[in-house]
């Protein structure tokens, strides 16, 4: 008898558990629709822009050292930091979901042992990062812009970082370090360069198309400033 | 063998007290499992709300050229990251002292642009580096 009223009280204890976990999280949805503003005006490009174009990176299928690197926690929680908790973005900002495979045009890279992730959204961007620096979603770039760079401090001791993402017809790319050209390594759709130090003084990125054409853009690197 | 009639009467009585046994063990173990079951799909809910409050907005909505925005506490930072509309230059920072900021590599095209490295104890910052006044603009980061 005992045992019985026991298990009884189980099942609505669970019940009610049930009941009010499912409230919670569907009133946590429920704000992330309120929360989310209307469509809101958006500043244009200041310059031309067009798309990025076809990304090669992603044909064919992953490797299996593709495949082991994209499972990697740290390469999970990169590409969990894209989309988590977008409830409060304006929708016409976000990236949308990963469709596809991730892929990993350059892996083994510099002091840390980086690698550069890469995959597809439902809208049309490409979502990419290097591990333990930066990531984004491009879907446009200027006209005659060929690559994306980003550079920086990696704030682990090591050397400047200068990579990012490339279309798909750059076929080299080199970086302007202390005045003098230093080649990056170039994969699919994506170049990585790192410095012996931070001190190295970085101008700019030159990227050479399958057509011979050179394009230079320059770097800017951030510093340290005082707060206002 | 004939079993006398006694001896039957007992087998039958140990037979009946057994499958009782197991059809009450049986009972038993199916709210157990239910709740079990039940209290994994809680825990994962609110360990998702959780994972869900973990992320802080600090700005949303326009940005002047030069504004910086910042969160108000030193908090340690799994990454600090904005959303804006691409070609504008933004930089995103941490600040441990509370008097200098180290700033991330500025990016322009990339949206959203996400500063993966993590701050132990820092305040975040966000930064419209452009010429512009750029919307919409928000800038998130995360809270224990």
């Amino acid at each position: 008898m005992f045992r019985r009223v026991s298990e009884r009280r189980i099942l609505k204890l669970s019940m009610l558990v049930t009941v009010i976990a499912t409230i919670g999280a569907g009133a946590g949805i429920g704000m992330g629709a309120v929360l989310r503003p209307e469509k809101s005006l958006v500043t244009p490009p200041p310059v031309p822009v067009n798309d990025i174009g076809t990304v090669s990176a992603f044909d064919g299928t992953p490797s299996a050292e593709e495949r082991a690197i994209a499972r990697h926690a740290k390469v999970q929680e990169d590409m969990a930091a894209i989309t988590a908790g977008t409830e409060v973005v304006p929708d016409e900002l976000l990236p949308g979901d990963r469709v596809g495979p991730v892929r990993v045009p350059l892996a083994h890279l510099g002091d840390a042992d980086r690698a550069i992730w890469m995959y597809r959204t439902t809208r049309g961007k490409v979502c990419y990062g290097l591990v333990d620096f930066t990531a984004g979603c491009v879907q446009q770039l200027p006209v005659a812009q060929v690559v994306s760079p980003a550079a920086g401090d990696p704030g682990d001791g090591g050397g400047t970082i200068v990579w990012g993402f490339a279309r798909d017809n750059v076929r080299s790319v080199n970086i302007i370090v202390n005045g003098e050209p230093q080649p990056a390594v170039v994969g699919r759709n994506a170049f990585f360069y790192q410095a012996s130090s931070t001190a190295a003084r970085i101008s700019a990125v030159v990227a050479t198309t399958a057509g011979g054409a050179r394009v230079t853009l320059p770097v800017t690197l951030a510093e340290a400033t005082a707060e206002q | 063998m004939q079993i006398p009639p006694t001896a039957r009467a007992f087998r039958r009585r140990c037979l009946s007290i057994d499958r009782f046994r197991v059809a009450d063990a049986r009972l038993s173990r199916a709210p157990r499992m239910t709740f079990i079951l039940v209290a994994l799909v809680a825990a994962s809910l609110v360990f998702a709300a959780a994972a869900f409050a973990a992320i802080s907005t600090y700005h949303n909505g326009g940005m002047v050229s030069g504004q910086i925005e910042s969160t108000c506490c030193f908090y340690s930072r799994d990454f600090n990251r904005v959303y804006r509309p691409g070609g504008y230059v933004f930089q995103l920072g941490y600040s441990a002292d509370g008097q200098t900021i180290s700033w991330a590599a500025p990016n322009t095209w990339d949206n959203p642009f996400v500063d993966q490295r993590n701050a132990t104890s820092a305040i975040a910052f966000c930064n419209n580096y452009s010429s512009y006044f750029v919307t919409p603009v928000t800038c998130q980061t995360t809270v224990p």
